[in-house]
């Protein structure tokens, strides 16, 4: 291979990883440095040519994805694990979790694990950051945050960020002392004057004098996820999300059996299927568009049924398979 | 005839009060001697007369001594007061002061504890009062002498502030809020009360609860900020933007931001900026009410030029208050509260609950007691550290869309 091996060490610091993707002229994409230290712990194994290669003489030759992972399966309180990731130009990046990750008890609830995330896209860059949910224990501090900069507005970024009550098995329903995760995108203007251009930030904590207990507060769901989509790359399937959402059945509203077409498209009928599913499943999503991104918010009742419906509309609409490759679901299956 | 109702009710109230001397009591009858005489004494001067006093009300067990010493240390001292109708129980004092209140009583009994004065202790007492006051007078006296200056006086500045307070605190505003309910509806919604007549109250209390907690997560951190630094009110509008994650809150929350600068330009404008212009020529240095003056009225030009700003309620809430010169805690109390009635309104109007009931629960200590938690909790929150504390918030609000039936905008 061309490129220096990706298990040097650059950073001395626990927790430390970073990840650069860059082009090796003329269109190469290589991973140039891959660098983690404990507990953090990346595998990036080889990269595969996208499904769309033949059709899209502009994608690129090849798309690289990189697994997160700590050891033990997830964050022990006191842990700080600090990621930076940069994709240049016209690099795809599809990043990767083997399992939810795992947070776990801490002593004290002033000691609070962090996991921080900083992310540098160039123009006609994309990720796709479909991890597996946070599963935040109880008796758990946890507080992650996942900053993303975009150049211009060719930078294209699919992130889910969803988090699970916990061990619904043992019982746990939002046990948590503490649960943060920040999700920023970051933009600078030729001047170089930053700009924020989407803000989502879920805390989860005591406070709020609802005089509720935090699984009161939740209304009896146990998964709450976001998804943002932003950019060229994924616009097809922003639309899709849209679309969708468009078309679902208003909220006590009957249906008279007026409105059906006599012979559903194959189209119509997988949304009718899948409108079934999320109802039993108890999921609940909205979308919205943002200055120019598209938000999705999800919530069910069960881990499965988010996932579910995340694989369903992602698949359904082909894209990110197409220019990702089915890698880019794993953590979805 | 009113002086003998309320000697009577005044016995009443101070005799529950007194009630656990008896058990001090015990251990001590050398006291109740002292008590006796003082007790005759002070029966022989109210026939005569005629004040309001009850002869037992200088009985009062240790304990109740003490708190009441206390009270009255609280009292007498000239304290600075906070709440948000300052003026009036400052007066309410003031007026009561030339009556005997509990404040002036324990002096007697303070003495007779120390035995110095048990042969006379009603004299002691008097004495104690004229020279309260006479402390009292040169107090009133120095503090005309301040009112007489307008300029400086502070009671003119709060009677300001109170003013304004009650201009914003009108139901009218935040300008067209009656066409929202802050997700109440799509709740309600997703919340179909089992036998459809059941009451709906239940679990209103419990968005009321969540949402003023959500408000207070999202948009009270770029109130505060607002107030606080006027110069960065385009940069509070942009990030507030970027963390609305839901069109149907975005545009609620525009609408009424851009109302409140509307009525700011149409109503307040011509009164308070010249106010605020005088204010700052006469220390020849910029106070912070001209520079949020100044910072408003570059934004709303900037909002005619460019696509970029948005003009949402929470920043420019701080800054048209810091403008009108509002205390910031008020501001802040006043801006959950009016979120509170929206929704209250919001609920009336979909049928929840009745008018009165509404008005109950606008009253409600438990409503209060919230408000001002909040404001506590947020005060030093970051605009950076503002956050969504009930996820599920955003979807109800993000779903109003889907409703089959909407009577309100969000």
């Amino acid at each position: 291979m061309s490129f220096t091996s990706p298990f040097a060490a650059s950073t001395a610091k626990a927790g430390y990883g970073s990840i650069k993707l860059s082009i090796l002229p003329p269109d190469k994409p290589v991973l140039r440095d891959v660098s983690y230290q404990y507990p953090l712990k990346l595998v990036a194994p080889d990269p595969l040519p996208p499904p769309e290669e033949r059709t899209n003489s502009h994608a690129p030759r090849l798309v690289h994805t990189v697994f997160l992972l700590t050891y033990g399966g997830g964050i022990v309180a006191g842990d700080a694990i600090n990621l930076s990731v940069s994709l240049e130009d016209r690099t795809r990046l599809v990043l990767l979790t083997q399992g939810s990750t795992k947070i776990f008890k801490t002593p004290d609830p002033s000691l609070v694990s962090r996991q921080h995330m900083e992310v540098e896209l160039a123009a006609s860059a994309a990720l796709v950051y479909l991890p597996d949910p946070v599963q935040p224990f109880a008796q758990t501090a946890f507080s992650q945050s996942q900053i993303y900069h975009v150049e211009g507005e060719k930078s294209s970024l699919c992130a889910c960020d969803w988090v699970t009550s916990g061990r619904s098995a043992r019982g746990e329903n939002w046990n948590i002392h503490e649960y943060k995760s920040r999700n920023e995108v970051w933009t600078s203007d030729q001047s170089g004057k930053k700009r924020l251009l989407l803000r989502d930030n879920l805390i989860l904590d005591k406070h709020g004098r609802t005089g509720l207990q935090l699984s009161e507060r939740m209304d009896g769901y146990s998964v709450f996820g976001t998804l943002i989509l932003r950019g060229p790359a994924f616009s097809s399937l922003a639309q899709y999300f849209m679309d969708e959402f468009e078309a679902l059945p208003r909220i006590g509203g009957r249906d008279w059996g007026d409105s059906a077409p006599l012979e559903p498209s194959p189209h119509e009928q997988r949304r009718v299927q899948r409108q079934t599913r999320e109802k039993r499943a108890g999921l609940v999503w909205s979308a919205a568009n943002v200055r120019g991104f598209t938000l999705i918010k999800f919530a069910s009742r069960e881990v499965e049924g988010s996932r579910n419906f995340l694989r369903d509309m992602i698949a359904d609409e082909g894209s990110i398979v197409a220019c990702f490759g089915e890698r880019a679901l794993l953590c979805l299956k | 005839m009113s002086a003998n109702v309320l000697s009577n009710r005044d016995t009443n109230a101070q005799m529950k009060s007194a009630s656990p001397q008896k058990k001090a009591d015990k251990p001590e009858p050398k006291s109740l001697d002292a008590h006796r005489q003082e007790l005759a004494s002070r029966l022989k001067e109210n026939e005569t007369t005629q004040q309001y006093v009850s002869p037992s009300d200088s009985i009062q067990s240790p304990a109740t001594q003490k708190l009441s010493a206390f009270r009255n240390k609280q009292i007498s001292k000239k304290s600075k007061p906070q709440t948000l109708f300052k003026t009036t129980s400052s007066k309410k004092i003031e007026s009561a002061k030339g009556t005997a209140m509990f404040a002036d009583l324990p002096k007697t009994i303070q003495i007779t504890k120390n035995g110095e004065a048990n042969t006379e202790p009603y004299q002691q007492s008097l004495k104690d009062e004229i020279a309260q006051l006479e402390r009292r007078l040169q107090d009133a006296k120095s503090r005309l002498k301040v009112a007489d200056n307008p300029a400086t006086s502070l009671q003119s500045t709060s009677d300001a502030a109170l003013h304004a307070l009650l201009l914003l605190a009108d139901s009218a505003l935040p300008l067209g809020s009656f066409a929202f309910s802050s997700g109440l509806e799509s709740y309600l919604a997703h919340h179909k009360p089992s036998p459809p007549s059941a009451s709906q109250l239940p679990s209103f209390h419990v968005f009321l609860s969540l949402s003023l907690s959500t408000l207070a997560s999202t948009a009270l951190p770029y109130v505060l900020a607002g107030y606080r630094n006027p110069a960065d009110i385009e940069t509070l509008d942009n990030d507030l933007d970027a963390s609305t994650p839901c069109t149907v809150a975005r545009r609620a929350s525009i609408a009424q931001g851009r109302a409140l600068l509307t009525v700011w330009e149409r109503s307040y404008k011509a009164q308070y900026s010249s106010t605020a212009a005088k204010i700052s020529g006469d220390d020849s240095s910029p106070t912070q009410g001209s520079a949020a003056a100044e910072a408003l009225v570059s934004f709303s030009s900037a909002l005619r030029k460019s696509d970029l700003i948005n003009a949402h309620l929470a920043p420019l809430w701080g800054l048209v208050t810091c403008v009108l010169d509002v205390p910031l805690r008020d501001a802040a109390y006043l801006f959950l509260f009016s979120h509170a009635r929206t929704v209250v309104s919001a609920a009336v109007r979909a049928s929840v609950m009745g008018p009165y009931q509404a008005q109950a629960e606008l009253a409600s200590m438990e409503l209060q007691d919230r408000i001002r938690g909040l404001v506590e909790e947020g005060w030093n929150r970051k605009v950076e550290d503002s956050g969504q504390s009930v996820p599920v918030m955003d979807l109800w609000v993000g779903r109003h869309e889907k409703l089959y039936s909407r009577i309100f905008n969000s």
